[in-house]
């Protein structure tokens, strides 16, 4: 199982040896060495995704294989299954789409570009693959570094970089809450490595306080990142300073990550606890799900300016996965997979209308352009097929994922969650429509306080 | 094990340290009127954590983990592995700092003041 | 957000904290033993299997050396982040750093500061060479020994000015040599990854204990190290210098 350690190394190889050379490589050939990495590790990323599917696969660094006689793990290991290999591929995918997309967007590149995009692609397959806490918690850090220095990248409507710190600070505030949960763990089960935290936590029982304190400490920081409400506030601005190549990974997969890294935590070392504990996470992650869908549907549905927007439909829609996660239910968690997927490709499709459209006209505000952008028609087309995606309906992966959590939920007698589903779709979908047709068609009024409540309360709160 | 009393209340004044120290650079960060003080507060939250994890490590009486100069190897000693996975983070994030102090000075050049609320106004 | 609301809100989440993490203390002290595992195994495993005095620094470049891998490139990309948001435009840059060089712009310290300060660079640059070699003996390695040699760099430019820190430090050098250790690290990894063993293993001969060459792969992975992190930190310090030296009329 060689190839297990590649999706992380490979990126990094790339990206050391073009932070050295690249301002000598001409910029195509930049690109195209971007475009041949990305390639290749997505090509790794499947062969791991077949290969795991007939068993766990588990590679230790440093050749630290846990001795026959003690069992303890003393290294760091990646634990490999379809789920982690399938999410690692389609970040791949999506690094993918967003270099081919800024082939011709940025008017000129330095490899730095190169450099911080190849670097965030290994981080986020770390964050997939790993099997030991604190080495998620590295990943992490450096998805937060990489991320946060692409943003301060050309950033497009000069904008203050304001975005950049709320982002910066938040997510590190969180990571630290995070490494706080990890010691307390540390020191009561002297281990990191999660299947033996699992396994620790099931032979020697702690109070039922300490493990759910734990559990939300560890947490803290990947609910930040996922922007779970009330962590949300970072995520709109973050996009609006961020390059559109850059957002779509946000959008796609960044803030996935962190619900997948919470999903991970808690399978692995929480769930066969002996503890009663499964009411409390539920409920408390249904009611921070929903809320997170609802508020988030509701602040989309006030921006005019097209990223924000997507932004916040997209901490929506994050709120519903969080929901077939809180479902703690195997095939609620196939949905949101499922989901994700979905989810991903459709925001992919609407940033890039976006970069469409901020290339063209200079802004993404819908009054701004108002009516203007008709002479590129087909852009409106493809930004109403996403609109009808992110509602959730057929043919899109979306509808499939939706409907697992749905009839889950249905099961599990929470019958609410089809209501609060149903808004935030509702609520996306419609404000991605409203505005295409304000900026293609040119419908609505010209009122410039349309919604008066967003100057009262800036984004976000 | 039952330490002694003295010990207990070491090891619980480790731990109000720690969480006192969490909770002033969190107060810093929320309450700040300058985006360089800011990213200090940001600092103390980090060392926070750092005190959580040498606290954590320590053991009474025994010697730091390196097995020379008459700590014979393999005797008892203080743990090491906190000690490695903070010494590699504070070198780097004192770098993930110099980043956000990179920022500030960005902003300071296209807004003209470092104060986070007048800044936060003068976003669209 | 009205400053009274976030303060209340603040009050709010800290106590909770606070509280939280309380609760979860009187768990902690009367664990039975199982909290000392991983630190026993590695306490008594490093010196047989390793050859290695100080057993940090196995944990960080052996046991756990992916991790370092890892905030190796958090340190790469910060600095690169810091170096693309404190870039000037190319003439402004070049103009402005000749004016720099003129000796009425720069006051600069007293003579015996100077000397005081000069004659201590070579102290500092060879005990940050000694702590990144003796890592693997005494408590150091790369991480403590890059940051005192980019301390030497720093004294260099307090005692002199700006104009002299740039002469002597090749910005290009020093950014070829950050790669170099970053990429270096990988590449002692790829080692044992091409002989067929799992990445990272230490396939070099462990040498005798005690000596600088006991570890194998670990005494080169802490000298990488060592390099990225004082080449980091110096180029940090270029960046912030040079945004510092805006002429007064320009502000």
């Amino acid at each position: 199982m060689q190839l297990a350690p590649l999706p992380v190394v490979i990126p990094l190889a790339v990206a050391a040896a073009l932070a050295a050379i690249g301002s000598f490589l001409p910029r195509r050939v930049l690109d195209a060495i971007a475009l041949a990495t990305s390639t290749t590790v997505l090509i790794v990323c499947i062969v791991l995704t077949r290969k795991s599917s007939g068993g766990v696969i588990v590679y230790w660094f440093g050749g630290w294989q846990p001795a026959a006689h003690s069992r303890f793990p003393v290294g760091i290991c990646f634990m490999i299954d379809p789920l982690s290999a399938g999410l690692a591929s389609f970040v791949c995918l999506l690094v993918l789409a967003s270099f081919t997309f800024s082939w011709s967007y940025f008017e000129s590149v330095k490899a730095l570009y190169q450099v911080l995009m190849l670097v965030f692609l290994a981080a986020m397959c770390g964050l997939c693959l790993t099997g030991d806490l604190f080495n998620m918690f590295v990943w992490y850090e450096l998805m937060t570094a990489a991320a946060v220095a692409l943003c301060g990248y050309e950033s497009e409507e000069s904008q203050s970089l304001q975005g950049a710190l709320n982002f910066a600070v938040t997510n590190t505030v969180g990571a630290f809450l995070s490494l706080s949960g990890l010691a307390l763990l540390y020191a009561f089960t002297g281990s990191l490595n999660m299947t033996e935290l699992g396994r620790t936590l099931v032979e020697n029982p702690p109070s039922r306080q300490f493990v759910l304190v734990t559990f939300l400490f560890v947490i803290a920081g990947f609910l930040v990142k996922a922007a779970i409400f009330p962590f949300h506030f970072w995520l709109a601005d973050a996009h609006a300073v961020a390059p559109t190549p850059v957002c779509i990974l946000f959008s796609g997969v960044m803030v996935e990550l962190g619900l997948y890294a919470i999903a991970r935590i808690y399978w692995l070392i929480f769930a066969d606890v002996p503890v009663p504990l499964q009411d409390a996470i539920r409920t408390t992650f249904l009611i921070a799900g929903s809320a997170t869908a609802v508020l988030g549907a509701l602040y989309c549905f006030g921006q005019r300016h097209l990223k924000r927007l997507l932004a916040f439909s997209t901490i929506s829609h994050v709120g519903l996965m969080l929901i077939g996660f809180a479902l703690l239910n195997p095939r609620a968690l196939t949905g949101t997979a499922i989901y994700v997927i979905g989810h991903g490709l459709i925001k992919a499709g609407l940033f890039i209308g976006a970069g469409i459209l901020l290339h063209r006209f200079g802004t993404v505000d819908e009054y701004d352009i108002r009516g203007q952008a008709r002479v590129i028609l087909p852009i409106g087309v493809m930004m109403v097929i996403g609109a009808w995606g992110l509602a959730g309906l057929p043919p899109f992966a979306t509808f499939f994922g939706e409907k697992l959590i749905d009839r889950v939920s249905v099961e599990s007698h929470v019958w609410w969650l089809s209501f609060v589903i149903f808004i935030a779709e509702v609520l996306t979908a419609g404000a991605v429509l409203r505005f295409t047709a304000r900026s293609f068609l040119g419908w609505g009024t010209r009122a410039l306080n349309y919604f008066a409540w967003r100057t009262t309360y800036p984004d976000g709160w | 094990m039952q330490l002694p009393a003295s010990h207990a209340v070491l090891d619980f004044s480790g731990y109000a340290v720690a969480v006192w120290l969490f909770l002033i650079g969190l107060y810093g960060i929320v309450s700040s009127r300058h985006l360089v003080h800011l990213c200090l507060s940001l600092t103390v939250v980090q060392a926070s954590t750092y005190v959580l994890l040498v606290i954590i490590g320590y053991r009474p009486g025994l010697p730091a983990p390196v097995f020379t100069d008459g700590v014979q190897p393999g005797s008892p000693a203080v743990d090491p592995i906190v000690q490695a996975l903070m010494l590699t983070d504070i070198v780097v994030e004192a770098t993930v700092v110099a980043l956000l102090l990179a920022i500030t000075v960005r902003i300071h050049h296209s807004a003209g003041t470092a104060d986070p609320k007048e800044v936060d106004m003068m976003r669209g | 957000m009205s400053r009274s609301w976030r303060l209340a809100l603040f009050i709010l989440g800290a106590s909770g904290i606070a509280i939280l993490f309380f609760l979860a203390l009187r768990t902690v002290p009367s664990s039975n033993g199982l909290g000392d595992r991983y630190a026993q195994q590695i306490n008594s495993r490093t010196f047989p299997e390793r050859n290695i005095t100080d057993a940090v620094t196995a944990v960080n470049f052996d046991y756990r050396g992916f991790d370092t891998v890892g905030e190796e490139f958090i340190l790469f990309v910060s600095v690169l982040g810091s170096l693309l948001l404190l870039r000037m435009a190319e003439e402004r840059k070049e103009k402005l750093l000749i004016d720099a060089a003129e000796p009425w712009r720069d006051v600069g310290p007293s003579d015996a500061t100077r000397l005081w300060i000069l004659s201590m660079i070579a102290p500092k640059v060879v005990f940050g060479m000694y702590i990144i070699t003796h890592g693997q003996l005494t408590p150091g390695g790369g991480f403590q020994g890059g940051i005192v040699l980019a301390s030497a760099a720093l004294i260099l430019y307090l005692g002199e000015n700006f104009a002299v820190f740039r002469n002597v430090l090749s910005r290009a050098l020093i950014e070829a040599l950050e790669a170099a250790g970053a990429g270096g690290f990988l590449l002692i990894g790829m080692l044992s990854w091409f002989w067929g063993r799992p990445f990272l293993t230490d396939i070099l001969p462990l040498g005798k204990a005690h000596e600088l060459t006991s570890g194998g792969t670990i005494a080169l992975i802490s000298m990488a190290t060592g390099l990225e992190v004082s080449a980091g930190f110096i180029l940090l310090l270029y960046a912030f210098l040079q945004e510092n030296l805006l002429p007064s009329g320009e502000k």
